[in-house]
């Protein structure tokens, strides 16, 4: 989607550049606030939800926007999910009493930590990300490389490489400790 | 990618990563703001801004599909918004159209001018009370220490005594 909008007079709150800039992106913001809402009622709330804090205190939100570092669409995709979320999330809080928490959740005792120090650089970011993706979002290679706009074989490559450390790194913990025979 | 026979023991591997991550309180990665992840989108960073946006993703796994729906967005066709939305979100600025009710008014931004109206009506009216009140004090004072109704506060506050426009009581009896 190509972006032509007058900035400049849609932050001086000036009314038809706002409705051509509402006509405009409506569809772009409810689409992108789809995949958060519980259903198409849901959606139009929280896009109404995003309209609101783009223009609220001023404009505030919509002045932080510069061009030349983001296409207005992808900024405006991101806040709408963000925004999206947020809303939900204080929604959900408002809604869920206590005794609905699990008890497990409310506990604070201790997890077991391994006494093992972690290596700071053991993997890269992007192998942290690709990993995350596969093993706690179970995504599919495809929809990984065209989440991260790279080729499949690179997915595939960076999860290799990260198992190869991976392993490396644990057999070298689990390894039992060599016995001194001298003397 | 893994097979099925060694999918488990890498999937446990990553997890006992994850958990020892978590122990070590690595992951601290701040937020980035909504332009940092939308330039990440669209393939816009250096190796080390993309590489700070990716640890910061693996560690809040649920914002990858913000990323992926914003990549999605700049190739994808506009959407069609439901008639209702546009026509409430484009009455959030500006003049309120008595036949379409937004769901909140925007912040008013003329509330300026109200504001130092009420201000100074405020005061006004505490200086207005305050002369009134010192008035009324002075003459119940010159009234108890036996002195002429013609010395009145009111009278002193506007002609001070002596000042020879009003005639005083003795040159009042004169006449």
């Amino acid at each position: 989607m190509a972006d032509a909008v007058d900035l400049a007079a849609l932050v001086r709150g000036d009314k038809a550049v706002w409705a051509a800039f509402v006509r405009r992106y409506a569809g772009l913001i409810f689409s992108a606030v789809r995949g958060v809402a519980r259903d198409p009622g849901d959606a139009e709330d929280l896009a109404q939800e995003v309209f609101l804090r783009l223009c609220k205190d001023d404009f505030r939100l919509l002045k932080t926007y510069d061009s030349t570092r983001a296409g207005l669409s992808t900024w405006l995709t991101i806040v709408a999910r963000s925004t999206a979320r947020d809303a939900r999330r204080r929604h959900q809080l408002k809604l869920t009493p206590l005794d609905a928490v699990p008890e497990a959740a409310l506990s604070v005792t201790d997890m077991p930590r391994e006494q093992i120090k972690l290596p700071d650089e053991l993997l890269s970011p992007r192998q942290k990300l690709v990993l995350t993706m596969i093993y706690e979002k179970e995504m599919e290679v495809a929809e990984i490389a065209a989440a991260l706009g790279i080729d499949p074989q690179t997915v595939r490559s960076t999860h290799h490489k990260a198992m190869l450390k991976l392993r490396s790194h644990f057999a070298l913990e689990d390894a039992p400790p060599k016995l001194d025979r001298r003397g | 990618m893994p097979g099925p026979g060694d999918e488990a023991g890498e999937a446990a591997l990553w997890a006992r990563w994850r958990a020892l991550a978590a122990a070590w309180g690595a992951g601290r990665v701040p937020e980035p703001d909504a332009l940092l992840l939308a330039a990440y989108a669209e393939g816009r960073l250096d190796e080390a801004a993309a590489a700070s946006v990716e640890d910061w993703l693996a560690e809040e796994p649920e914002r990858i599909a913000d990323v992926a729906a914003a990549r999605a967005a700049i190739s994808a066709p506009p959407a069609v918004a439901p008639e209702g939305l546009v026509a409430r979100a484009a009455a959030l600025v500006g003049p309120v159209d008595p036949q379409i009710v937004p769901f909140r008014y925007p912040t008013q931004r003329a509330a300026g001018w109200r504001s130092v109206a009420a201000w100074g009506g405020l005061a006004a009216s505490i200086l207005a009370t305050s002369l009134i009140g010192f008035a009324l004090g002075n003459d119940a004072y010159v009234t108890l220490a036996g002195g002429s109704a013609g010395e009145s506060a009111v009278q002193d506050l506007f002609e001070p005594p002596g000042s020879g426009i009003l005639p005083t009581m003795e040159e009042d009896s004169s006449l």
